[in-house]
């Protein structure tokens, strides 16, 4: 502890970070092991201590003391008294229940006899035991090893799996060194560090878990890095269509695999291959609503699959988690820009598809050129007074309409496409029928859902082969669109202020660029209205995430 | 003869027992001749006379005259305990001798002449509740006493601080208190106790404060209440008050030393039986304001002097016999007790309001001496500033600010604190700044540029360019917007109607475009002004006077011509030709919310407006297809049964395509077929318009 140091611990678990500190790189790199980067604005970093955090850090060898250890190094000011206490007590539960298989047989096996007469006898515990085989011991069947991992880390005991994997099917997949598009192609450290994280040698320590990497940070790459190491036929499951049909190009362009052996399995085809790919939506699709049956759930079982990697594994709907509870033989793959989930399901990303295994804060990808350079500007435009007497009356819902929708964006968005001349731009907005009369007045192609599948495809190819430097999208733009060569996106509209759709809407255009490797991120809003309210929390959200946030109010810099 | 004091001088003529020996000191041996009615008078008289008050005052001991003082410059106002108390807490050794030797000399009595001394009767706890009578015409002023003080029982070897504070920070507590009431979140019962919320929102506060607070937060309130900080309006919600800015304003140090005098008065009352702790406090509080030097005081010195005082009070050793107490020692405390009483003090007091430090000896011995703020508070030392002090403060682009190493009562901490919500407070204090806490404290009289002023004065990292533009957007938008429950707005016929109106208010009124004016009047004022000019008021919160029509030729009607909702979709769908308002399928193109207008038409318009009309309109928006044939299919009074008969065979959403009425849509009509099987045998009904263009 010295007044130096570049820590400052908290009662509440939150831990600040001062980057201009001489020792701020050694303490982050430690503190990442066990702690949340919750923001990371230019000076001080904040970040949070979690239950998972913890346990994330004890899966990969961390012990309560290391931990104390780290923390009483680098702090300025003593570490709480109750934060000790917590870390000791949370840490030390992991390793506690321990699961292996023996004999085909799993077994759950507690370090002290007192606990396993505490835990057998939970009420949720109970039914999922066969019989006690020792003081410590019971056998467990091989249908509740997800069950058992998910029940016992939600009462806070979380098990250490041990029980290893099927191999699954073979599938002889690698790496090319020069891509089909014929550019070279190697992993970067960073890449090759998280599959092997992921993959530990093969053992029964590795082959679950999840890897956090930010938008643009090539997590597709980790995932085709993964499935060459487990050579294995592999489920991807992602988030939609395009999602998907990126993953296939990406897997024909870079691994010796061929479009034959790579499937779709979609509301539109459903083909079944040694690498299948399917979306979320196909897989919780219910002919039924009111029934608790989700058909093609049986895609799970079709193949012998050695991997199943989950894209976007914070979107992962409900009762996925609960098929997956049911596949903790074969190994599981996550990948996400964040571990934060709207709904608080972090505990159930834990025990069903594993811990974190690897994390790369995006500053760090940004600083080695991996990701653009972002600059977020606010745009503010006032309400014409047309529109004035409208607003003023009108309840909440429609006045963030109104304001969302204010026509005299349209003069704001002229002065950055003539700003932005030899930049690709996407415009995305929330409101069709506003993106319409964009669309009309600007001449540009529009992509909504009513798009059809093909035409996106084609719209996207072009805007990729800059044959068009502007595209509209709606929400649907927001996720999973590799547009590598955007470089300036306007959002004229969005939701009311949500998290998510803001950092994937940046994600569109932080791929590396050649140059400046600078892209543009800009928010239209309405000044002193409700959108300005909402945008608010967007700009929470960009400068808690380190991004640089101008304001400009368009009355006073009518040219930029 | 005149009369003095006509209550006491009747109960001196008739008390039972011998007063012979009190005249003595004031009467000569011929005026002790005279009628006892008389001797009284005399003495009264000679009692007020300052040559020979001066004479009587010269045989009193210097604790008794210590005494004398103290009641004196009470007058009658003090109880024999309190007197008592508040002479030994100056340093003298006086004792229930001395109060004795003031009646014995006539200066002083008891009330009551029961419980005056007899040389036989226990002093008690009544006694020391009785009042005091002095003889008039005494000021304290005449009364020299020199003070002797008492003998410090410092330190002269060395000590070592050994203690780091670990009570919350108190001037946190009563920024966030007034914070809270300034956003007026704290609301009362009608026992005028905190609702459970209130008490939820106080208890998450204090969460965010290491080490536990001293008093409950109801002292906060009655101490704010009665210095007309705050006060509780009729919905029982605390609001600020008259000194509310004020208050603020006033350094942490001060607004400290304030609740802290109030704290120890309101605590500490001299209560029904005798209060030794009374008496301890004020000992201790007289060792620290005499211990100029500030030197570490012994605290267990402190106690046996506090045990030899309490000794002493009761003493009886000196004095007259037949005019003295017995003396009562049976409730004097045990050492323990004064132990345990003085570190009650020392925590409650002293500790947690950062007003002393402990410290322990070479030998382990406990002693204490005062802090900045101690000196400040018992000494009337000055605060130094701790604006210098090694704090670290960042602002971050999120609008949370953080500060470490804030030196005590920082004012840097407190106006963080009036701009934002303290969140943690723990190595660091963190401050989450939001619109709503900015414009509070704007309207609370700090601006802005205060906030901004201490930023960049104390950040060690540039203020972000985000958060000053957000500030001062937030601080104007406050200043700017103030809410005037009577204001009205009138819409005039035209510009020179509004004119001539204008000069029958009484307040200028603000004029808005050319038809509009706000008046600031009351509504009593306005109603008056409104029924002298013939105009009537609108209520938009009522169906309009009259609503909006549409003639068969496309005429717009505004029937109320005063009604803003209907002027403005007027203005939407319809242009001006000769005076009058027609239908304009330009307007209706070019207006950017046709959904919207469309829906405040249907609600505005009367029911005569036809179908047709509707139609016209939704085709003007292009919220429905113009169909070749003009042919519109419309069905009317559809039930919540056929609705969900319907929904059955197709999306019924995309079949309706925009409502004529509550009950009644215009439809798709390729599923005219399909509807009319369904509702053959309903009260359902398909009907067909054949459109007749009106715009």
């Amino acid at each position: 502890m010295s007044n130096s140091n570049p820590l400052i611990v908290q009662s509440d678990r939150t831990i600040f970070l001062e980057v201009d500190n001489p020792l701020y790189e050694a303490a982050r790199n430690e503190l990442s092991k066990f702690a949340e980067l919750e923001k990371s604005p230019e000076h001080i970093h904040t970040y949070r201590l979690t239950p998972v955090s913890i346990w994330n850090a004890t899966a990969s060898g961390e012990s309560s003391g290391q931990i104390l250890e780290i923390l009483e190094k680098y702090s300025k000011f003593s570490v709480p008294e109750n934060i000790k206490h917590e870390i000791k007590e949370i840490a030390d539960r992991y390793g506690r229940i321990i699961l292996t298989k023996s004999d085909g047989k799993l077994n759950l096996s507690f370090d002290s006899a007192n606990l396993a007469i505490q835990i057998s006898r939970h009420p949720k515990v109970v039914p999922l035991l066969i019989e006690q085989v020792s003081d410590v011991s019971f056998l467990i069947e091989d249908k509740f090893r997800g069950e058992v991992k998910r029940v016992l880390t939600n009462i806070g005991f979380p098990v250490k799996d041990l029980a290893g994997y099927i191999k699954g099917a073979e599938l002889k997949i690698g790496l090319r060194d020069i891509c089909l598009s014929g550019e070279e192609f190697s992993l970067r450290n960073y890449q090759k560090d998280a599959a092997e994280n992921f993959y530990r040698g093969g053992g029964p320590e590795g082959g679950s878990g999840v890897v956090v990497l930010p938008c643009g940070g090539g997590k597709t790459i980790v995932g085709m890095a993964a499935m060459s190491k487990v050579k294995s036929q592999t489920l991807i499951l992602s988030a939609n269509i395009t999602a998907l049909r990126q993953w296939k190009s990406e897997l024909v362009d870079k691994t010796n695999l061929t479009p034959e052996d790579i499937a779709e399995y979609s509301g539109q085809i459903k083909e079944i291959a040694p690498v299948t790919l399917c979306t979320y939506q196909i897989l919780t699709y219910r002919p039924d609503k009111s029934e608790d049956f989700f058909p093609h759930f049986n895609i799970f079982h079709k193949k012998n699959w050695g991997l199943i990697i989950y894209d976007e594994v914070h979107l992962l709907p409900a009762p996925v988690f609960r098929i997956t509870s049911d596949l903790q033989a074969r190994r599981r793959l996550g990948l996400t820009a964040t571990l934060v989930r709207e709904d608080g399901k972090e505990k159930e990303v834990f025990s069903l598809v594993g811990p974190k295994r690897y994390d790369m804060p995006w500053k760090e990808l940004e600083a080695q050129s991996w990701l653009a350079k972002a600059e977020c500007t606010e745009i503010r435009v006032e309400l014409p007074s047309s529109e004035r007497l409208d607003y003023a009356i009108e309840g909440d819902r429609i006045k963030f309409r109104i304001a969302s929708e204010n026509p005299d964006k349209l003069v704001v968005i002229r002065e950055l496409l003539k700003k932005h001349k030899a930049d690709q731009i996407l415009i995305i907005g929330q409101y069709i029928s506003q993106l319409e009369r964009l669309a009309k007045e600007l001449k540009a192609p529009l992509i909504t859902g009513k798009t059809s599948q093909a035409n996106r495809d084609v719209l996207y190819k072009k805007f990729r082969g800059n044959k068009i430097k502007i595209l509209i999208v709606s929400k649907v733009g927001n996720f999973a669109v590799d547009l590598p060569d955007a470089n300036v996106a306007i959002q004229i509209s969005g939701t009311f202020g949500s998290r998510q759709e803001e950092a994937q809407r940046l994600g569109r255009i932080l791929r590396p660029k050649p140059g400046d490797n600078q892209a543009h991120f800009y928010t239209i809003v309405t000044h002193n209205s409700l959108e300005q309210d909402f945008a608010m929390k967007r700009q929470l959200f960009l400068t808690e995430q380190g991004y640089s946030y101008s304001i400009i109010n368009f009355a006073d810099n009518s040219k930029f | 003869m005149k009369n003095f004091n006509n209550k006491f001088q009747t109960q001196l003529l008739s008390v039972s027992r011998p007063m012979r020996k009190v005249l003595k000191k004031w009467l000569t041996p011929d005026e002790l001749k005279l009628s006892y009615a008389n001797q009284i008078l005399v003495y009264f008289e000679k009692a007020s006379n300052p040559v020979i008050q001066a004479r009587v005052l010269k045989k009193l001991s210097v604790e008794a005259a210590a005494l004398l003082k103290n009641i004196a410059a009470r007058k009658t106002n003090i109880s024999a305990g309190e007197a008592l108390i508040l002479t030994c807490s100056q340093g003298f050794n006086v004792s229930l001798s001395s109060l004795s030797e003031l009646h014995f000399l006539g200066f002083v009595f008891l009330e009551d002449p029961d419980f005056w001394p007899t040389g036989k009767n226990d002093w008690s706890d009544e006694h020391s509740l009785q009042k005091l009578v002095l003889i008039p015409d005494i000021g304290s002023e005449q009364i020299n006493v020199k003070r002797t003080g008492f003998d410090l029982p410092e330190l002269t070897g060395k000590a070592g601080i050994f203690t780091d504070n670990n009570f919350p920070k108190l001037e946190n507590e009563l920024n966030d208190f007034l914070n809270l009431v300034s956003r007026k979140e704290i609301k009362l019962t009608g026992q005028n106790k905190f609702t459970a919320r209130t008490c939820r929102i106080i208890d998450g506060k204090r969460e965010t404060q290491r080490g536990n607070f001293v008093f409950r937060p109801e002292k906060l309130l009655l101490f704010f209440k009665k210095s007309n900080v705050i006060m509780i309006d009729s919905n029982k919600v605390v609001v600020p008050g008259k000194n509310f800015l004020n208050f603020r304003k006033e350094q942490p140090a001060g607004q400290l030393k304030l609740f802290l005098n109030y704290l120890i008065k309101e605590d500490n009352k001299f209560s029904a039986s005798f209060d030794y702790s009374l008496l301890f406090l004020k000992i201790l509080i007289a060792l620290l304001r005499e211990n100029r030097e500030n030197k570490w005081l012994y605290f267990n010195k402190v106690i046996s002097l506090m045990q030899e005082k309490s000794k002493m009070i009761f003493s009886v050793q000196k004095g007259h016999k037949s005019w003295n107490w017995k003396g009562s020692l049976k409730n004097a405390p045990s050492r323990n007790s004064i132990k345990k009483t003085a570190q009650k003090f020392i925590e409650t007091y002293f500790l947690s309001f950062a007003a002393i430090e402990l410290g322990k000896t070479e030998s382990n011995s406990l002693c204490f001496r005062l802090t900045d703020f101690g000196k400040y508070w018992i000494q009337d030392n000055f605060m130094p500033a701790y604006e210098g002090a090694d704090h670290k403060l960042a602002i971050m682009p999120d609008f949370t600010a953080l500060l470490t190493g804030s030196g005590p009562l920082d004012k840097v901490s407190q106006t963080l604190g009036f701009f934002g919500k303290r969140e943690g407070d723990y190595n660091a204090s963190v401050f989450r700044f939001s619109r709503e806490c900015v414009q509070a404290a704007v309207h609370h009289g700090h601006p802005v540029t205060e906030l901004l002023e201490v930023l960049r004065e104390n950040c060690s990292y540039p203020v972000p360019e985000n958060v000053i533009k957000t500030f001062l957007d937030w601080g104007s938008a406050s200043v700017k917007t103030e809410l005037f429950c009577d204001v009205n707005l009138f819409s005039f016929k035209d510009e020179s109607e509004r004119e001539s109106y204008a000069r029958k208010f009484s307040h200028k009124p603000e004029y808005i475009g050319e038809r509009f004016a706000i008046v600031r009047e009351p509504e009593n004022t306005v109603l008056n002004i409104m029924k002298n000019i013939n105009a009537f008021p609108v209520d938009y919160s009522l169906s309009p006077v009259k609503p909006l029509e549409i003639k068969m030729d496309g005429e717009v009607i505004c029937g109320d011509n005063y009604d803003l909702r209907i002027i403005s979709v007027c203005n939407n769908i319809s242009e001006t030709k000769n005076g009058k308002y027609y239908l304009s399928e330009k307007v209706m193109k070019n207006n950017p919310f046709p959904k919207i207008t469309y829906e405040r038409f249907l609600k505005l318009s009367s029911d005569k407006t036809s179908l047709n009309s509707k139609i016209n309109i939704l085709i003007g928006l292009g919220l429905i297809d113009e169909q070749p044939d003009n042919e519109y299919y419309i069905i009317d009074n559809l039930t919540p049964k056929i609705k969900r008969e319907l929904k059955k065979l197709f999306n019924l959403r995309q079949v309706l395509l925009a409502p004529v009425s509550k009950s009644a849509f215009v439809i798709d009509k390729s599923f005219r077929d399909l509807i009319d099987e369904n509702i053959s045998k309903t009260e359902t009904k398909l009907i067909l318009i054949k459109l007749q263009k009106i715009i």
